[in-house]
């Protein structure tokens, strides 16, 4: 046989072709009677349906959690998730902490050292030693 | 020694280690005078505090009720000389009670309901009262009717016939409150009344009604002219009445329903008033706004508590309370979210009602079935 | 090519009771191509095109909590009420002719609903069928001289289950524990393995001699006989045995399996509700946009060889490799540049630890300069399927892989 075939796997590139948001699924948590969660009602009588409209890829689930402070949590393509406490905050606070979970990869914060990350190799290529200009000695 | 006694005696002056706080030292002293006052040994006295502030609260030197609120000792009850003004009644009552508890009082006997209870032996009914057979006091005739209106028509036609009701007696310049004492019309009445619009022109509610003709105008002037009347000439007048309108009757060629008289049905099968003009009649009018509320309060069943009655300033926010008392707001935010149509449409949102555990969520992926049957399979679980 | 009734069929898929066994199955069948899933509906044995099936009746009991658990997968009413569901259809951006039920449809595997009018086979086996044609004319179109064991190791790595796999992972779809007619329709539904069963070899193909392992198969023999990926897949079968074969599939599949499986039907779905173009877009965004570096899947044996068959049948001179340059030759850590030539051209150039590997780098980098070529402004053969589209000119067919 002359050649043979070595099996792999394409690399997703999210955002070349299609754009997958990782953030899947978000879940709003609150408490009829507490004070705590007296944002958390606003938000969820008066922002959550421009927000679930604006956002129709993400499964959004509201469900009591008595006497608990209210949580947001979002959970993510990657299988993470991400919790937000949102006691005493007011709506507009709320508005920010949802559009953080929305915006994350779920993946760890980590410190990025590199400006730029890619799948190609690079078009000036790799500086060789044994190539122009040798000193013969 | 005391040692409250102590207490004051340690306080010397110029020791600041040992000072005693002023509150502490009020405390420790004896007893002031005032406080034995009050004392139950110091009633026997006229001039004692509790009587004097009796008398200044009566504002009479000679207070009614006891002289003593608190009873009299024992010893004084039992030693003391017997009153001389001890009222008979408490034994007329309780021989009559042993005698014949239904009827009322020996002939011979004048009986004198007692208004304070100061000399009888006890207050309320000697014998056991619930054994007694009902007599026509005890029956409860309530103001309100049994049954609560609650749809939107029998609402607005209660509405009406009250304005309508009102602006009679206000054109008749009689007293407007006279009405809630016919409960229910006759039915050639209620009808006239329903055929008759209320114009919400004049502020005068005297003159806000359009009759349906001029007859329609003599009958009900007529009726309720005779409200609230004396009874003997009143019923006298209602055969008239009922003559005049056996001719409407025919005029109007309403058949007669030869039936009995059977329970008639609320506003007798009517459901919506004819004319809803009456919702804009303003209640400006201490009094009319009373007399208006208390018998639409009567016609329909609802309550209006005296802060709201002092916010209602026409016929429709009456109207609008009592809606809003029908359908109240849900307090729990999932009933207020599942009303919400907007996200009603969003296909997106799931909005649960009770607190999602562990449980649901093996359900909804599958998995409790599987952790049930290999409990059962174990034996752990019937 | 003469237009497809699309809505007429696919209202078969929507409405899942009714007309499944109409002309759509019936069209599928007659073209047999058997893959790896199993065989879905048998077809029935008089082949009347134009006759349709009475309305199946498999009436689903009232809503109540109890029949749910007896169902083998949720209902076609809960689709509409699941908030995964339609999240993952907004998610994927799919045309809004696509209707949920279809989607829900597609996330259950024969193996959770042997039945085939609730499971996706057969809007998987039509999916298979678009990704693998739309695959094999985008890389034979773009590189017309690989050879066909890279052309498998490519097709696999685009369309293999594998990639499927991961995909189905990277749309943020969950697998259910259990499939039941009490689990959201969002997840994907199917009977997994029990744990330690190995997967068993395909038998049954249509190679003969099929039971002689030692025999040599040749590349050949496994584009008759083969699957795209070139594994073995079942031979096709008589219509009289596969109604006895359309038992439920009792073993279980692998997630990996099911995965592939629920993104061919999703494939398969849009090409039915949405039409060809939306199935292409489909396609080009969520498949093709994929990084794959093609001359990472050459795997040469003995490429200075090669080079020179290929030079001898290309009519080139034959190949020398010289020297370019070199650095510590007696040291211990010699490199040397080396470059093949024919004539006064050179083919390519390696850098290696001794002459021999320098060498044979410097093959394979002429090898697949040759193998890699790729001419430019591509267009593939289902392009012309649009509307106004430029007439035809013939791409470049290459002659294929040296013969050794």
């Amino acid at each position: 046989m002359p050649v043979q075939g070595i099996r792999s796997v394409t690399a997703a590139r999210n955002g070349v072709g299609a754009f997958i948001l990782q953030c899947k699924r978000l879940e709003f948590h609150y408490c009829d009677w507490a004070g705590s969660s007296r944002g958390m009602l606003s938000y969820l009588k008066h922002q959550l349906p421009a927000f679930a409209k604006a956002n129709p890829q993400i499964e959004i689930r509201v469900s009591p959690r008595p006497h608990k402070h209210p949580v947001v949590k979002g959970h993510y393509v990657n299988g993470r998730e991400k919790a937000i406490c949102v006691r005493n905050l007011e709506p507009e606070q709320i508005v920010k902490k949802v559009h953080l979970l929305k915006e994350a990869s779920g993946e760890k914060l980590k410190r990025t050292k590199k400006p730029v990350t890619s799948l190609n190799e690079s078009v000036r290529g790799i500086w060789s030693p044994y190539h122009g200009g040798l000193k013969s000695v | 020694m005391r040692p409250s006694l102590r207490l004051l005696n340690l306080e010397v002056p110029g020791s600041r280690a040992l000072y005693v706080c002023s509150i502490c030292r009020q405390e420790a002293r004896p007893r002031p005078i005032v406080a034995r006052q009050f004392l139950r040994h110091a009633s026997s006295n006229a001039d004692s505090l509790s009587e004097r502030v009796r008398r200044k609260l009566w504002g009479t030197d000679n207070p009614p009720g006891l002289k003593d609120p608190y009873g009299e000792s024992l010893l004084e009850k039992r030693f003391g000389k017997p009153k001389p003004q001890e009222p008979e009644e408490p034994q007329v009552e309780e021989t009559n009670e042993l005698a014949e508890p239904s009827d009322g009082l020996e002939p011979g006997v004048s009986y004198e309901p007692a208004t304070t209870w100061h000399g009888l032996e006890r207050v309320g009914h000697l014998g056991r009262w619930k054994d007694a057979p009902p007599s026509e006091a005890d029956t409860y005739g309530s103001f309100a009717p049994k049954h609560k209106l609650y749809k939107k028509g029998p609402l607005s036609l209660a509405a009406h016939q009250a304005a309508v009701e009102i602006s009679l007696m206000q054109a008749l310049n009689r007293p407007l409150t006279h009405v809630c004492k016919v409960v229910e019309h006759d039915k050639p009445i209620f009808k006239l009344i329903w055929k008759t619009k209320v114009l919400p022109t004049s502020p005068n509610w005297g003159e806000s009604l359009k009759f349906h003709n001029e007859n329609a105008k003599k009958v009900l002037f007529y009726v309720f002219e005779q409200i609230g009347g004396t009874q003997p000439e009143a019923a006298e007048q209602e055969q008239a009445v009922e003559d005049i309108e056996v001719e409407e009757f025919e005029n109007f060629e309403i058949v007669e329903d030869p039936s009995p008289p059977a329970p008639n049905p609320r506003f007798f099968g009517y459901t919506e008033p004819r004319f809803k003009s009456a919702t804009s009649l303003p209640l400006t009018d201490p009094a009319i706004k009373f007399a208006f509320l208390k018998r639409f309060s009567q016609l329909s069943g609802h309550y209006f508590p005296d802060n709201i009655v002092s916010q209602i300033t026409n016929v429709k926010h009456a109207m609008q309370y009592i809606q809003g008392q029908l359908h109240p707001k849900p307090t729990k935010l999932a009933e207020q979210l599942e009303n919400d149509k907007q996200l009603q449409t969003l296909s997106n949102v799931k909005v649960f009602s009770k607190r999602q555990t562990t449980l649901h969520r093996d359900d909804e992926k599958g998995r409790r079935k599987l952790i049930e049957s290999e409990l059962r399979a174990r034996g752990l679980l019937e | 090519m003469k237009r497809l009734q699309l809505q007429r069929w696919s209202s078969s898929v929507l409405s899942a009771q009714a007309r499944t066994g109409g002309r759509l199955q019936h069209r599928l069948y007659n073209g047999i191509r058997h893959q790896s899933t199993a065989s879905p509906a048998a077809p029935t044995a008089n082949d009347q095109l134009i006759e349709e099936e009475p309305l199946a009746s498999p009436i689903h009991p009232p809503n109540s909590r109890q029949s749910k658990y007896q169902l083998p997968s949720p209902p076609v009413e809960a689709a509409r009420e699941s908030a995964k569901l339609a999240a993952l259809h907004a998610r994927l951006y799919l045309p809004s002719r696509l209707p949920l039920e279809t989607l829900a449809r597609s996330l259950v595997d024969a193996s959770a609903d042997p039945n085939p009018k609730f499971n996706n086979d057969s809007l998987a086996t039509l999916g298979h069928d678009l990704l693998t044609h739309y695959t094999t004319e985008y890389l034979l179109c773009t590189y017309p001289r690989l050879p066909l064991t890279v052309i498998f190791a490519a097709m696999y790595a685009y369309v293999g289950p594998k990639t499927l796999e991961a995909m189905a992972r990277e749309w943020g779809v969950e697998f259910a524990a259990a499939p039941g007619g009490e689990v959201d329709p969002g997840y994907l539904q199917f009977k997994r393995m029990l744990p330690g069963t190995e997967p068993k070899p395909v038998t049954g193909t249509a190679r003969p001699h099929e039971d002689q392992k030692h025999w040599r198969k040749s590349i050949t023999s496994s584009v008759v006989y083969d699957n795209e990926f070139g594994d073995p897949v079942k031979g096709p079968k008589d219509p009289s045995e596969q109604s006895r074969q359309d038992t439920p599939n009792l073993k279980g599949v692998s997630a990996e399996q099911a995965s592939a499986t629920f993104v061919r039907a999703v494939m398969g779905a849009i090409y039915l509700h949405a039409g060809r173009p939306a199935a292409k877009r489909f396609f080009e965004q969520h498949f093709l946009s994929r990084h794959l570096n093609i001359s990472d899947l050459f795997n040469f044996s003995q490429p200075a060889r090669d080079l020179s068959r290929l030079c001898a049948r290309e009519n080139f001179e034959q190949p020398v490799a010289r020297i370019i340059s070199e650095t510590g030759r007696k040291s211990r850590h010699p490199v040397f540049v080396v470059g093949i030539y024919s004539g006064q051209d050179k083919l390519g150039e390696g850098a290696g630890a001794s002459l021999l590997e320098a060498r044979s780098r410097a093959a394979v980098a002429a090898l697949k300069g040759w193998y890699l070529y790729s001419p430019l402004n591509v267009r593939v053969p289902s392009s012309m399927e649009e509307e106004g589209a430029a007439p035809w000119k013939p791409v470049h067919v290459d002659l294929g892989e040296v013969i050794v």
